[in-house]
């Protein structure tokens, strides 16, 4: 029974149904102007992708019978894995073009914006010239803080040392929770960006009304 | 949901990864990257690397973990999100 069902397909188009709920909810938050009601519809989102989770990890394991690989008791295998043995542990595998990177040099006009009263957060140093800052209400700013958010507009990461990189194998439900987790923290360096952006054009329409 | 990221080694020499996850100390201490470059084991396990981040001049640079405490702090700090 278990050989002639496709759950792996079922797992597919449940987290397509997922990502299609999550990129709603994104919208929903970045067009809510009310702080604290778009605060409660974070903590709403991230409940339900936790959730998420759960239920595909759980799927995994209703069905994972034959399942007996290295990683037991629901533990990451400490398995390190070493640049030089690649080849001879790992299949060929192709790297994914997908890429999506927004271009956000427009709404950088915008920074001229007067919220003294909100923190400022530095999203990077953008070419050494001027901050690249996103102003954001004090909710925002605590999670960004303590989530230590980076840039992720400029990608490049300068490898200091020759160390040889160090890895560990993970299974796939357990690279999906660390997926999301990444997700979760850039749905709100989303959120501060949007919010960024709705402020500069009330400001920018204030003005146009003073003129 | 993943984005590209580029490791640029002491040559100069750019590699293309996917970055999967950051961690952080909760003392804020450290910070650190977890990326893949798409590797699978033939039973479907895939394999993330973890490098130490280091912000200087605002440049983001990253170093290989080499202490083993701080190599099994790291591991625990994914088995927080992993095994959640």
């Amino acid at each position: 029974m278990y050989n002639n069902f496709d759950y792996q397909n079922c797992i597919e188009k449940i987290k397509s149904a997922l990502y299609d709920i999550y990129e709603h909810q994104e919208i929903i938050i970045g067009e809510e102007e009310d702080e604290n009601k778009k605060g409660e519809q974070v903590e709403k989102y991230i409940k339900v992708k936790d959730l998420a989770v759960k239920l595909l990890e759980d799927i995994n394991n209703l069905y994972s019978v034959d399942n007996v690989d290295n990683v037991t008791n629901n533990e990451i295998e400490p398995t390190i894995v070493q640049e030089s043995k690649q080849d001879e542990l790992l299949k060929n595998s192709e790297i994914s073009n997908d890429t999506n990177v927004e271009d956000d040099k427009e709404e950088e006009k915008e920074e001229n914006v007067d919220l003294d009263d909100l923190p400022k957060f530095y999203l990077d140093n953008r070419n050494g010239e001027k901050p690249n800052f996103a102003y954001v209400p004090n909710s925002i700013f605590t999670k960004l803080k303590d989530n230590a958010i980076l840039d992720l507009f400029n990608n490049k990461f300068y490898k200091q040392d020759d160390d040889k990189k160090r890895g560990i194998i993970v299974r796939e439900d357990q690279f999906m929770k660390l997926s999301l987790s990444r997700d979760r923290q850039e749905g709100v360096l989303k959120e501060a960006k949007e919010f960024r952006i709705l402020e500069a054009k009330k400001s920018r329409k204030r003005l146009q009304e003073i003129d | 949901m993943s984005d590209k990221i580029v490791i640029v080694n002491k040559n100069g020499e750019e590699e293309e990864v996917e970055l999967v996850t950051y961690l952080n100390t909760r003392d804020n201490m450290n910070q650190y990257i977890v990326y893949t470059k798409n590797e699978k084991q033939p039973n479907g396990d895939i394999v993330i690397y973890i490098s130490k981040l280091i912000d200087e001049d605002g440049q983001k640079k990253i170093i290989e973990i080499n202490d083993e405490e701080e190599w099994k702090s790291v591991q625990s700090l994914l088995k927080e999100i992993a095994n959640a």
